[in-house]
């Protein structure tokens, strides 16, 4: 499965490793940080699948092959229920478990993702871009 | 005009064409002009055109205090219209919809900015090579109370975006040409702590809304809103001559000119933001913020707005937070406190 960065209804900056996020579809805004951050930044690169994405938790963080496999899953299910990601439909491509040893790299957290909803009425107001052909005026009339 | 069957997005030449075609219509009906007016908008100075003394009367209360002396030569000029009042003969909304797809589409292109704000009915054509522009509306008098406090903003945004301009939600007050830039969300005490520095001698910008551009915050409107709760903590606020309305929410809306006229200040250098948080505390009190937690403060609340790509308008405010020092300012019922604190950072 291919996962994509959703870009129509959302803005996003990473500043001082923190990448924070506003969602104009349901109004939250959310931070990502760590490990969470780091899997954006992948993402941010073009659309990834599980694989590529595990692979590279292995190569930065002290973390075991199945405790990443089940964060990931976990993280970016939440990112898709968020509308921050998407799902592509891509050929399974059966990859071997990597061992990598934990030389030189970050320690581990889980990737959470921290939500904000307390400017949910202000977000959504959003004066302009959408356009429903099937209610305007004319204003010669 | 574009061709009707299309939806495809029109080119250049179509764009240049309808926007010339309306400029040319504008200018056969410039005899109607009823009052010209000349304020400073931002760092430049336009003349606006008003076809009649309605749309006068709405938005120029909002914007004396910005208005400068006719004998300057302004740099931009803008005809404002409505066709309750007046009939130009602009496109059906079918073609105007057509030609829409945003700013950021059009406004790296040749001359013209074009802007339909359907929720607004509203169109606004920019012609930036000869400065120019029209501001059309399609019912004045059904224009939205906070578009009558905060008239014409997207002239501000369509003059400012394309050079790195962005209006933001807060409020700066100031002295001596320094400011100091409130940002947070609706309720955490904005307004009452920028009118309680006004009416402590400090110059005001605004309260609620402000254009930013470079390191400088400017002023779009004079009024000011203030939760009736908090009138009793500014008892030298004299409410009942500043008082000219009430918001839909129930704040009062207050006039800040020409009472405080000297204090209205057109611009400020921002050196440091404010972030606001209610305490039960006695003293007021400052910690340093992060820039996350400051755009955090500054940018989930100003994207309401922003008529412009919200991608750039994120990243000038990671920008803005990134370069000024911010703090948690921990406010008090002590507002004489919370107003020396201000001063001080200020002035640090």
């Amino acid at each position: 499965m291919n996962y994509q960065i959703e870009p129509k209804a959302i803005v996003h900056e990473t500043i001082d490793s923190e990448v924070v996020i506003v969602n104009f579809a349901n109004g939250n805004y959310y931070s990502l940080i760590g490990v969470s951050a780091f899997i954006w930044e992948i993402l941010l690169t073009g659309p990834k699948t599980d694989e590529e994405i595990h692979s590279a938790l292995l190569r930065t963080y002290r973390v075991d092959d199945g405790t990443a496999k089940r964060d990931i899953s976990i993280f970016l299910t939440s990112l898709i229920t968020e509308g921050l990601i998407k799902k592509l439909e891509l050929k399974e491509n059966n990859l071997p478990t990597i061992h990598l040893e934990a030389v030189g790299k970050k320690s581990y957290h889980a990737p959470v993702i921290e939500i904000h909803s307390d400017m949910r009425e202000v977000i959504v107001l959003d004066p302009v871009h959408e356009i429903d052909y099937a209610d305007h005026k004319d204003p010669t009339n | 005009m574009p061709n009707e069957s299309s939806l495809t997005t029109p080119s250049q030449f179509e764009i240049n064409n309808y926007c010339t075609e309306i400029f040319l219509k504008t200018d056969k009906i410039s005899t109607k002009i009823s009052t010209t007016v000349c304020y400073s908008i931002g760092n430049t100075t336009a003349n606006f055109n008003y076809f009649n003394t309605h749309a006068l009367n709405l938005f120029n209360p909002s914007l004396q205090h910005l208005v400068v002396d006719k004998s300057i030569s302004p740099e931009w000029a803008f005809h404002i219209l409505d066709s309750q009042h007046n009939r130009p003969t602009l496109p059906t909304i079918k073609s105007v919809e057509k030609l829409y797809r945003g700013v950021s589409e059009y406004e790296s292109k040749a001359n013209y900015c074009f802007q339909y704000l359907k929720q607004l009915d509203t169109v606004l054509i920019l012609d930036y090579k000869k400065k120019r522009g029209i501001w059309w509306s399609g019912s004045i008098t059904g224009i939205p109370e906070h578009e009558k406090i905060f008239p014409l903003r997207h002239i501000m945004q369509a003059i400012f975006h394309p050079i790195g301009g962005t209006i933001l939600h807060g409020a700066v007050v100031g002295k001596c040409g320094k400011g100091a830039f409130l940002v947070g969300k609706s309720g955490v005490g904005k307004s009452t702590t920028s009118i309680a520095c006004l009416t402590s001698g400090m110059d005001f910008i605004g309260d609620d809304q402000i254009l930013h551009y470079e390191d400088s915050a400017y002023s779009i409107s004079q009024f000011a809103k203030l939760n009736r709760k908090s009138h009793k903590l500014l008892p030298k606020l004299r409410i009942a001559e500043l008082n000219c309305g009430e918001t839909k929410e129930g704040k009062l809306i207050l006039s800040l000119f020409p009472f405080f006229k000297s204090q209205l200040a057109s611009s400020l250098k921002i050196v440091t933001i404010l972030i606001p948080t209610l305490t039960e505390n006695n003293l007021p009190s400052l910690s340093p913020c992060s820039p996350t937690d400051t755009l955090k403060a500054i940018a989930p609340s100003s994207f309401s707005q922003v008529f412009n790509n919200h991608q750039e308008e994120m990243s000038r405010m990671a920008k803005l937070a990134r370069a000024i020092p911010a703090y948690k300012l921990n406010i008090t019922q002590n507002l004489s406190a919370v107003v020396n604190l201000i001063d001080e950072i200020i002035n640090k």
